[in-house]
């Protein structure tokens, strides 16, 4: 089965190599275990429990101190260095709609890298990799009831626990959209790397 | 006669593309006219004749599929058949003149002996001076008389300097230009006609002059059959191939030589071509002057600017013509200035003579065909200037001008890779024309016939030298003369790369001083930290010798940028009837290679407003008691770590009523509102002040000089502008030396620091609270007699957003801190810390908590995210890690101001 279009499983099973997810993709179930699970890090947002796509994951970093920018998105808390590389730091705690709390000993920056875009996703804690069979993941885009909602590509069913499979895409989109909007007038665009 | 017959038949076989039948059927034609004739009848049977050859080749051509013969004909016939038949009736007449002049039957013998000569020279087969003269006679026009004619051309060139058929012949060339000059006055007589007829024999006159003329006979026909046939072909493979052939003998380094040869090798008619290039190893330059002023001349047809070969599809080699191009064509337009300063300098039109020419080479060989035709066209007349012909004037050098902005808009399409579809017919055109005009103004008959002797004096000797010389590698030799060290060509991009690299470096150096410091402070008993000391002093030294070298090696002088201005005022000052001189001084001030590229547009700008708005005309000038001839002064000097440019000028100045008249219309500012004069014109620099009404027409400034300023602004420099009414403007450009690394000013507002660019600040003060005045609901403060408006900068950035919007960016509270800021706090009670940024009468203050440090910092882009951050120009790395904002003084402003508009509103 695979994941709809535009969802951050595209962007994983691509970077992984092709080789493997286009098997998967064009042989379904005839491919064996091994060659379909894939890998995702689970983390703690607020009180909550999600996965991403551990091939969207380039690394993860303690919090460094966090520059903030002034008239910025509401969900980029600020700017960090990652060695001599200034990057967005999307709180992720507001963009699932939780509430402020604590900055915890366990919080972690997850910088990410889609389309050659590199950012920073500040969370709670990190957990533990999980590989998941196709058939463990539930594809649905939930109804939601409040912020947050729109960022889950699929749930997984293993286990007793069902966690959010954050979609790195629709993140992203929602947090560099808002700016493009703002940009539109100045029609600025050759500042992209 | 039966011309129609062998004309259909040559042709016929032309279309075969069967050189030796050419040549074989040319011959016949040749000696048909040649022998046994008598001048009166026969000529006007000819004539008749001419006249129906004339209508069948215009049938001919017209069908597409013979289209491409069309060029193959001389200049005349394509035109209108009249036009050419009048022409040919004042050829006729001027022959006329010139057979009683006995020359006529002893010439031919003359081109025969000559011929001969010629061919031994060039171990070319023996009928080719015979084919040469009758090409260009039988063929082209099927008019026997141009037969004759070309072939007097020839000999009176010869004669006049070799044997005793010297006075007949300078008769010759006297009728020749008289009757020239009669087809230009007679007003029915279409122009083109007899311009194009005197272009192509002026032409002809040149290569005869230009190197033995034997050379110039022979490679005459070998140039015009293989532009005959190249003109059959497909006319995209013709391009190539036929400057493939040009290309071995033209003054290339070897390996291009050996590359085109390779070309012509793959071209379409691999025989004819590097048979020809065989045969023709001497004659290059005439080869395709041949072939251009033959066949191109007036008909010349909008061709294909592109016509891809192999070279033009290796990416590195096309790399290589852009960069030699564009240097080629620096060299061209600036020595083009010398040269209407200096018209008779051997030393510079050679220059540009050879610059020419190695364009012209490497354009035809990759096959950008309007390229070498334009570049072709423009190296005859420089052809004609090097050889004292055509002693250039304003005029020749505007046609100059004009050409090489063409040939730049070429060069661009061939740098972007798409055509672009500029007309090069026009410019050949007056470019012909100019030699024409020449001819006309410049030399009388007699000078004319006077011409050739000096001429040949030099070139004989000069020609195979140039072309020895040449051959070892044109560009080279070139770049030696303008610099005498050697250099290295690096990809910006990695040297880009290096210097974001380097500037890393100076980030960490800062880094290792900061952990020394603590070492040394927390732990002074340490051994290591002496030694620590020590190194990390080394290591600045060495880091700023590095640092100091990198930043040069981006840095070109400014005089690149400046050069063009000179033409500007020149073109401008001739477009508006203004006398103008551009004085310009610093030019070898050095700054960053992208400021010097992006400086230039606005700089542009400015001087254009300086000729158009700020110079007077001379009555008016003279009138005022000033000189007639205005001056703009251009100067750019350092000062620390900027650039100052100024542009001055001595014309009427900015009418400061009308701009604040104006302004207050636009609600710029109000009526009750009191500025400084120089706060009056900066106000020119409000968008709102460029566009559409119409005050650009009363008092001259603000033609989008809200464009100006942002691009300035954008190179993180301040513009600032002054004027006295009478007296003149003077613009003040400030530019910091380098964008890769800049100094700044860190501050701290509410927690937060910021980075102010060191160029934008004026000063920065303490001031006690109560020196704060309020008029209405702004701030402002009085310093140094000025009034300066205050911003407090967590306003502006509403920075008191920052707990609510960011909540993991509050740094953990230690109690020294606490205690430090406890203490700053009851220092601020009777202090305020204000920067004040801004140039000219636009400062204002900047109230901020504290003032930190000064530093050199690397800004960096914040990344896509966050594309545009408003006030913020960008990020920086601080020697402990931590970004910094680096605030764009600019927007700031803006935000400023119009936050206090939208209040007041």
């Amino acid at each position: 089965m695979s994941w709809e279009e535009g969802s951050s499983a595209g962007m994983f099973t691509g970077a992984k190599g092709g080789l493997f997810s286009v098997h998967g993709d064009l042989d379904g179930e005839k491919v064996s275990e091994f060659q379909e699970r894939e890998q995702f890090i689970g983390l703690c947002i607020g009180t909550e429990e999600f996965l991403l796509p551990i091939a969207a994951v380039h690394e993860i970093i303690m919090l460094p101190p966090i520059t903030y920018v002034p008239n910025s998105s509401e969900f980029i808390d600020g700017v960090i260095n990652l060695r001599g590389t200034i990057l967005p730091a999307l709180n992720m705690r507001k963009m699932m709609g939780f509430e402020r709390g604590e900055k915890t000993a366990n919080a972690r920056i997850i910088i990410g890298r889609f389309e050659g875009i590199t950012f920073g996703m500040i969370v709670d804690g990190i957990t533990y990799v999980v590989s998941l069979l196709p058939t463990e993941i539930e594809v649905q885009s939930l109804p939601g009831k409040g912020t947050g909602a729109e960022f889950i590509g699929g749930l997984s069913k293993q286990g007793a626990k069902i966690c959010g499979i954050l979609d790195l895409v629709r993140v992203l989109k929602h947090v560099a959209g808002n700016l493009d909007q703002e940009d539109a007038t100045e029609g600025d665009v050759e500042e992209l790397d | 006669m039966g011309m129609d017959a062998q004309i259909s038949s040559a042709f016929a076989t032309l279309a075969k593309k069967s050189l030796p039948e050419l040549h074989a059927k040319l011959a016949q034609l040749a000696k048909r006219p040649a022998s046994g004739r008598d001048p009166d009848d026969e000529l006007t049977q000819l004539l008749a004749a001419a006249r129906e050859h004339i209508s069948i080749l215009e049938g001919w051509a017209n069908p597409a599929a013979l289209e491409s013969e069309k060029p193959t004909l001389d200049d005349d016939p394509s035109l209108d058949a009249n036009a050419s038949l009048d022409m040919s009736d004042e050829e006729a007449s001027a022959l006329l003149q010139s057979a009683d002049s006995t020359a006529s039957p002893a010439e031919l013998d003359d081109q025969d002996a000559e011929a001969a000569a010629m061919l031994e020279a060039m171990n070319a087969p023996a009928d080719l001076g015979q084919v040469a003269a009758t090409v260009r006679g039988a063929l082209p026009e099927s008019d026997p008389e141009n037969d004759p004619d070309a072939l007097a051309m020839l000999a009176a060139m010869e004669g006049s300097q070799v044997s005793d058929a010297a006075p007949p012949a300078g008769d010759m060339s006297d009728a020749e230009a008289r009757a020239m000059l009669a087809a230009m006055d007679a007003p029915l007589t279409p122009e083109p006609a007899s311009g194009e007829m005197s272009d192509a024999e002026a032409r002809a006159m040149l290569e005869a002059m230009d190197s033995p003329a034997a050379a110039a006979g022979g490679d005459m026909s070998d140039a015009e059959a293989r532009a005959m046939l190249a003109a059959m072909d497909a006319p995209v493979a013709a391009a190539p191939k036929l400057t493939v052939v040009a290309a071995p003998a033209a003054p290339m380094s070897a390996e291009e030589e050996a590359l085109a040869l390779l070309a012509s090798m793959g071209g379409a008619e691999e025989d004819e071509s590097s048979d020809a290039a065989a045969t023709a190893p001497q004659a290059p330059t005439h080869d395709a002057s041949d072939h251009d002023s033959d066949f191109e001349g007036e008909h010349l047809e909008e061709i294909d600017e592109f016509a891809k070969n192999d070279f033009a599809s290796d990416p590195d080699m096309l790399n290589d013509f852009v960069t030699n191009a564009a240097e080629i064509m620096e060299t061209l337009d600036e020595k083009v200035l010398q040269l209407e300063q200096n018209p008779r300098d051997k030393e510079t039109i050679e220059s540009i003579f050879r610059a020419a020419h190695t364009l012209k080479g490497a354009g035809g060989m990759f096959g950008f065909k309007a390229v070498e035709r334009v570049m072709h066209r423009m190296e005859n007349l420089f052809d004609l200037v090097r050889k004292g012909t055509l002693i250039p004037d304003s005029n020749l050098i505007d046609v100059l001008f004009q050409g090489l902005d063409v040939l730049r808009t070429l060069l661009d399409a061939v740098k972007n890779g798409k055509p672009s579809g500029i007309p090069t017919v026009p410019i050949c055109r007056s470019l012909e024309l100019a030699i024409k005009g020449r001819y006309v103004k410049g030399s009388s008959p007699a000078a004319a016939a006077k011409a050739p002797p000096p001429v040949r004096a030099v070139a004989a000797p000069a020609s195979p030298a140039a072309a020895s010389h040449d051959s070892g590698g044109e560009e080279r030799t070139a770049k030696k003369k303008n610099v005498e060290q050697s250099t290295i060509r690096v990809d910006l991009e990695r040297l880009d790369a290096l210097v974001n690299l380097v500037g890393e470096l100076v980030i960490d150096r800062t880094r290792f001083a900061t952990i020394e410091e603590d070492i040394r402070t927390t732990s002074p008993q340490l051994k290591v930290a002496g030694n620590m000391t020590e190194t990390v002093q080394l290591f600045g030294r060495h880091m700023n010798e590095i640092h100091e070298i990198i930043m040069k090696i981006r840095m070109v002088p400014i005089g690149n940028a400046f050069n063009k201005f000179t033409r500007i005022v020149r073109d401008l000052g001739r477009q508006l009837d203004k006398e103008m001189e551009l004085y310009i001084e610093g030019e070898a001030t050095e700054l960053d290679k992208t400021l010097v590229e992006q400086i230039s547009d606005p700089l542009i700008h400015l001087i254009r407003n300086s000729c158009d708005h700020g110079i007077e005309l001379p009555q008016v000038r003279e009138a005022a008691g000033k000189k007639r001839s205005g001056l703009i002064s251009l100067s750019a000097r350092q000062e620390g770590n900027n650039i100052i440019i100024t542009i001055q000028d001595d014309g009427k100045g900015l009418p400061a009523d009308i701009i604040r008249r104006k302004a207050i219309e636009k609600g710029l500012i109000t009526d009750d509102m009191v500025l400084s004069k120089r706060d009056t014109f900066n106000l020119i620099f409000e968008p709102g002040f460029s566009t559409a009404e119409k005050i650009t027409n009363i008092s001259g400034r603000g033609v989008g000089m809200d464009v100006v300023r942002k691009q300035i602004s954008k190179l993180k420099g301040i513009i600032d502008l002054d004027s006295e009414p009478g007296k003149g403007t003077t613009t003040t450009i400030r530019l910091p030396l380098t964008l890769a690394i800049m100094q700044s000013l860190l501050i701290e507002s509410q927690g937060e620091v910021f980075a102010v660019p060191l160029s934008t600040v004026v000063e920065s003060v303490r001031i006690k609270p109560n020196e704060v005045q309020f008029v209405g609901d702004a701030e402002v403060i009085k310093r140094h007699d000025k009034v300066l408006p205050l911003m407090h900068l967590h306003d502006t950035l509403d920075l008191g957003r920052k707990s609510q919007s960011s909540w993991y960016s509050a740094k953990p509270q230690t109690e020294e801190m606490n205690r430090v800021s406890a203490m700053r706090l009851a220092r601020r009670k009777d202090r305020l810390y204000v920067v004040i940024v801004g140039s000219g009468d636009r400062r204002f203050g900047i109230v901020v908590d504290q003032l930190l440090s000064q530093q050199e910092m690397v800004i960096k882009s914040l990344g896509p995210v966050m594309k545009k951050i408003p006030s913020v120009a960008g990020g920086a790395v601080l020697g402990n890690g931590e970004v910094v904002l680096v605030l764009d003084i600019q927007e700031l402003e803006d935000r400023f101001r119009s936050r206090a508009r939208s209040k007041v509103a």
